[in-house]
């Protein structure tokens, strides 16, 4: 049994030098998204861009998914949506488990694999794509999006039950791209009233009525007096980040990953036409509660690897110290001080996603987009037909 | 085993691991059936580009007395696949364009003819001219797929079924009537490990 542990004494090594390098990785990242959260996001992609050299393979999915964030606010919409497809290609392509990945795992940590994403990650990259798609005015490769989101809703409804934005914006895109009975099942999947002007027009449109739909008094006159459409997408603040929490043992540690409790209090949003507020549709999601939920539903296959990766480091350290060496004893203390939680993440990601559905009347000539006592003002002359979809962040 | 007999083993060894890691590259036949996965390839659109032409090919749509006009529109693609729909658009134009059955405008150079003529000036000319531009008949129609996944349990292989369907119209620009209309089917299922190396 000794002889056994012995042959994975080198690997330590191995597992040392791979801790020491995931540290680089995430600071490129972070100055990139340090730069984008104060409103720099071209000088966030020139920087990152610039550092892709020194990302290495394994977050290759974080950089996709970053660099098309950035892309998009910086409004490089082609070069977004074709970022934010390869990075929903990379999940999908990448859903085998690698004995190689594993194994090294078993010898580290979790952050050693290459990064495949949460639930929420997965499911918002579809999201951004069809964001990207329509501010290119590409909508029926938003729609193409639009589909792959709703398999990624089927295969997790628990984790996604608060995808409330992506829902709408499958809608969205699925009306852009003419195809009105998908976007009336998107638009009936949220929850009653979300959408209830959308939901009666795609119905209308399908030759039916909507027996549920109500809409309104104020938001059907607005829709009356409209000469056109804005959709705002609003990002409010920043995603929720994830942290490692430690067990500590005389040779033993476990790190996992994990949310603090203490929830953002995050400004409410309000839009004005003039002085007055605008009637229109709102379909909102906390994306840091989703993040949360998705890391909640793969707790339990993370808690059984992280039993086998215990187990395993404990005996290695037992071999190791049997020896007396001082090699052995420094290798013994990198094993162990290898244990750290994989608090890898999108965190270009705001803390909630709003999409505003807005009949704006003719003559308006700008719309007040407010988030607490922050405010920015979105030009809406001269709307064309169909909707006018802008970007909006706090 | 001595030493020498060993390392020849190794190098061995060695050199049948390698050779599977060599890049290679070979030419192949685009009218072949080739599939890596149970997505659209280049194999699928040449199967039913074939059969909806020859579908098109194999009956009068239109009755009038020339060669009638056709312009033809987008292929919606409505799969879960970034598809361009434009070559099988294109293909079928070329397949019909060499038959001598129809003729065509071509729908994105429309505006350019339309400047070009302009352009040149006389009012008649252009009317003319515009009036040849106009088309008798419009095929349009769109790329759908369903796809199957099995679902999550234990096993060493997951597998994946997808339908594909396309269907096409020929619609006349006069009556509005649809002339013809067929539709060609694929159906696929791969499998793939869910453990690797």
């Amino acid at each position: 049994m000794h002889n056994e542990f012995a042959i994975l004494a080198r690997p330590g090594l191995v597992a040392l030098a791979l801790l020491w390098l995931s540290g680089c990785a995430t600071t490129v990242f972070d100055h990139a998204r340090a730069l984008h959260h104060s409103g720099q996001s071209e000088a966030a992609l020139a920087q990152l861009q610039a550092a892709e050299p020194e990302i290495p393979e394994r977050d290759r999915l974080l950089l996709l998914l970053e660099r098309g964030t950035l892309e998009l606010y910086s409004g490089q919409y082609d070069k977004a949506a074709q970022s934010f497809v390869a990075a929903v290609d990379y999940i999908e392509q990448r859903d085998t488990i690698s004995v190689r990945e594993e194994t090294r795992a078993l010898l580290s940590n979790e952050a050693t694999k290459r990064y495949t994403g949460e639930y929420s990650e997965r499911l918002l990259a579809h999201s951004y794509a069809m964001l990207s798609f329509l501010l290119a005015g590409r909508p029926a490769s938003a729609a193409v999006e639009a589909r792959r989101a709703s398999k990624r809703l089927e295969a997790h409804p628990d984790a996604l039950a608060s995808a409330h934005f992506t829902r709408a914006i499958m809608s969205l895109s699925f009306e852009s791209a003419g195809q009105y009975n998908d976007a009336y099942v998107a638009a009936r999947a949220l929850p009653e009233a979300s959408l209830p002007a959308t939901t009666a027009r795609l119905a209308a449109r399908l030759g039916s009525t909507d027996p549920q739909t109500e809409v309104p008094a104020a938001l059907q006159r607005a829709l009356e007096s409209a000469s056109g459409e804005l959709v705002l997408v609003v990002a409010v603040g920043q995603v929720a980040r994830k942290h490692s929490s430690q067990l500590v043992g005389v040779d033993w540690q476990i790190a996992f990953p994990g949310y603090a409790s203490d929830r953002q209090t995050l400004p409410s949003t309000r839009v004005l036409l003039g002085a007055e507020e605008a009637h229109g549709e709102r379909v909102g999601s906390e994306i840091s509660t989703l993040a949360r939920r998705s890391l909640q539903a793969r707790a339990g296959r993370l808690a059984a690897r992280q039993a086998l990766r215990v187990a395993t480091k404990h005996r290695l350290i037992d071999e190791l110290r049997s020896r007396g060496e001082l090699v052995s004893q420094l290798l013994a203390f990198a094993i162990l001080a290898s244990e750290v939680a994989d608090t890898r993440g999108w965190y270009a990601l705001p803390a909630r996603l709003e999409l505003w559905r807005v009949p704006v009347p003719a003559g308006a000539t700008e719309v007040i987009v407010q988030a607490g006592s922050a405010e920015t003002s979105v030009p809406v002359t001269p709307l064309a037909p169909g909707p006018v979809i802008k970007l909006v962040r706090f | 085993m001595t030493l020498r007999s060993k390392h020849l083993l190794s190098l061995g060894l060695a050199a049948f691991a390698l050779t599977g890691c060599a890049a290679s590259t070979r030419a192949v036949d685009p009218s072949s059936d080739i599939q890596y996965d149970a997505q659209y390839s280049f194999s699928d659109k040449n199967a039913i580009v074939r059969d909806l032409t020859d579908s098109l090919l194999g009956r009068a749509a239109y009755s009038g007395g020339e060669t009638p006009v056709l312009v033809v529109y987008d292929v919606a693609n409505e799969t879960s696949e970034h598809i361009s729909t434009s070559g099988i658009t294109d293909d079928i134009r070329l397949a019909l364009i060499q038959s001598g059955r129809y003729r065509f405008i071509s729908r994105e150079q429309r505006e350019n003819l339309q400047a070009e003529l302009a352009e040149q000036g006389a009012a008649a000319q252009q009317a003319a001219s515009a009036r040849k531009l106009g088309a008798d008949l419009i095929l349009a129609g769109s790329l759908r797929s369903i796809e199957k996944q099995q679902p999550q349990q234990w096993r060493l292989n997951r597998k994946r079924l997808v339908y594909y369907s396309l269907n096409l119209e020929l619609t006349d620009i006069q009556t509005g009537e649809i002339r013809w209309a067929d539709k060609a089917e694929l159906a696929r299922e791969s499998s793939r490990p869910i453990i690797g190396w």
